[in-house]
């Protein structure tokens, strides 16, 4: 287990009245890939913002990069892109980069084209920002957020506006950037499909508060893989599957379908076992929730 | 603060169209007097040059503050003012790196307008009480930047396009319109309610093109520098290390 490299300790951020974030506890370790899902208004750009110095928290603390250092010097260290790039539409995309290169001190001008080339807008670094589509802001925003080589990537919605390539782009982009470089990513996005791709941990939350954190690696359980299995006579089946398998985690739905929750690495074993008792098969799937269904049936259950 | 100041001062080169329009905008107004009375002779010329000092605190008031709180203020617009931010930058760099920029910057835009009026001017005006084109210069340059330092402090206060505004609301509104209440309406105590209104930048700088100034002149415009830059100061400071930001 590596150092935690993000750390939040009930961490919590009012506007007057209103509570955004409550209580907020999350740990990133580095050279992760952490996802922040939950739906808007759940104070995701919040936290972000105050990841980036942008608000203070009300209560709380965060602590970065082991808090070896005050958390000001510990931003020189990360980047971020918040709600949407920023970006001087005046300017082009090279002089936007070179405004960066200034600004956070980076010596070596060649970094430009690198970043450029690695956004996949090598092409266009002489264009006005005002000329450029979304998704050419998006791969900007992007370029300038990883020009000064920061240890932490704070990301909202970075794959917004962006066409599928682009998405998947962007996707092998940021996993390079985990896997070989030990950059921290901390993003936020409503594609959970891709997320899902992408992420090495995931954590829902919803009226500023944390629902659930987990690693992708428990990603499989929580979202309940199961066999669907179809056939002549349901409840022969289920009676079958509990003498000769030994099961006992399953459900069966509307009298039609058995969900069986066990045995998902052996369904030769399962498909012999009803066979072998006379019964005809019908339908014998491997099947589970998505990280979106998941999701959802979380934040359903905290909104109750 | 120096990575601060060199990725401002690249930014205002490259970003924008402004500089242009302000020119623009410059020589217009101050060909106004030589387009009513386009008569060259020499003692015309001097009268024309009169009548265009006359309309300097207006100038600069209204055109080169509002200018810079334009630049200014269009970052906010932008959003790129929160750069700095994100970059760890403590609220005292983000004011002086501001400050260190665009106070220069206006000031440089002000010589280039008027320059050949100032030295004129200087010249021919470093009298009243006190001869001397050196102090006048200084007492200029200090009234400037008095003008020039509150509105960028203003515009960071601000923090929205709308803030371009600011510059006219201060120095011509509420300035001229003291003026109107104190002196239209008590003409009888002018005197009192001049030395009253000479600790406000837009009359010092209107006593300077008259040459019209004193000892208390003096202090009231090294002390009234003094003191609002100071309260300015300490406000944005204090804005910006709570991120009153919006």
């Amino acid at each position: 287990m590596t150092e935690p490299i993000v750390k939040l300790h009930q961490l919590s951020k009012k506007y007057g009245k209103t509570t955004v974030l409550s209580n907020f506890d999350l740990t990133v370790e580095r050279g992760r890939i952490c996802g922040l899902i939950g739906p808007n208004g759940a104070g995701k750009t919040t936290l972000m913002k105050l990841l980036a110095g942008l608000t203070l928290p009300t209560g709380g603390s965060m602590e970065l990069f082991g808090g070896a250092e005050n958390i000001d010097e510990a931003r020189r260290r990360m980047s971020f892109m918040i709600e949407a790039p920023i970006l001087d539409p005046g300017m082009t995309a090279r002089e936007n980069l070179r405004y960066i290169r200034y600004l956070r001190g980076v010596a070596d001008e060649k970094r430009i084209d690198e970043t450029l080339a690695y956004v996949g807008l090598a092409d266009v670094g002489k264009k006005p920002v005002k000329n450029f589509s979304l998704g050419m802001k998006q791969r900007l925003g992007i370029a300038m957020a990883l020009l000064p080589r920061p240890e932490i990537l704070v990301l909202d919605e970075p794959v917004n506006g962006l066409d599928p390539e682009g998405i998947v782009e962007i996707r092998r982009m940021l996993k390079t950037l985990a896997e070989e470089q030990n950059v921290t990513v901390l993003i936020s996005s409503h594609l959970l499909s891709e997320l899902s791709e992408l992420c090495t941990d995931f954590t829902l939350m919803n009226h500023g508060k944390v629902i659930e954190s987990f690693p992708a690696e428990e990603l499989q359980t929580k979202c309940r893989n199961h066999l669907c299995i179809r056939t002549d006579n349901i409840d022969k089946t289920a009676a079958v599957l509990e003498t000769k398998l030994s099961v006992r985690e399953y459900k069966v739905v509307h009298g039609e379908e058995i969900l069986l929750f066990e045995r998902l690495d052996d369904i030769a074993a399962v498909s012999k076992a009803i066979t072998d008792s006379g019964l005809v098969l019908t339908r014998l799937e491997s099947k589970g929730e998505t990280l979106e269904e998941y999701y959802l049936s979380k934040v359903g259950a905290a909104n109750e | 603060m120096n990575r601060q100041i060199k990725a401002e001062w690249y930014r205002l080169v490259h970003s924008g169209h402004y500089f242009g329009f302000f020119l623009f905008v410059s020589i217009l107004i101050a060909g106004i007097p030589f387009l009513i009375n386009p008569d060259y002779s020499r003692q015309n010329l001097l009268e024309n040059l009169a009548a265009y000092g006359e309309l300097l605190p207006m100038l600069i008031g209204a055109v080169t503050c509002t200018f810079l709180a334009v630049l200014l203020c269009s970052r906010f617009g932008s959003r790129t003012a929160y750069y700095e931010i994100m970059d760890g930058a403590r609220p005292a760099k983000i004011i002086w790196s501001k400050l260190l920029v665009y106070c220069p910057l206006a000031l440089g835009l002000t010589l280039m307008q008027f320059g050949i009026f100032l030295l004129g001017i200087g010249l021919k005006n470093g009298g009243g009480e006190m001869k001397s084109p050196a102090l006048f210069a200084l007492l200029f340059l200090i009234v400037l930047l008095h003008l020039f330092s509150v509105t960028v402090m203003m515009s960071l206060l601000v923090q929205h396009p709308i803030g371009a505004a600011f510059p006219y609301a201060r120095f011509m509104l509420l300035e001229e319109l003291a003026a109107l209440i104190l002196l239209e309406l008590n003409p009888e105590k002018a005197e009192s309610f001049s030395k009253l209104l000479n600790w406000l930048p837009m009359f010092q700088l209107a006593n300077l093109v008259q040459a019209s100034y004193s000892t208390l002149f003096v202090v009231q415009v090294i002390a009234g520098f003094a003191v609002e830059f100071a309260v300015l100061y300490a406000i944005t400071f204090a804005v910006y290390k709570k991120r009153l930001l919006r």
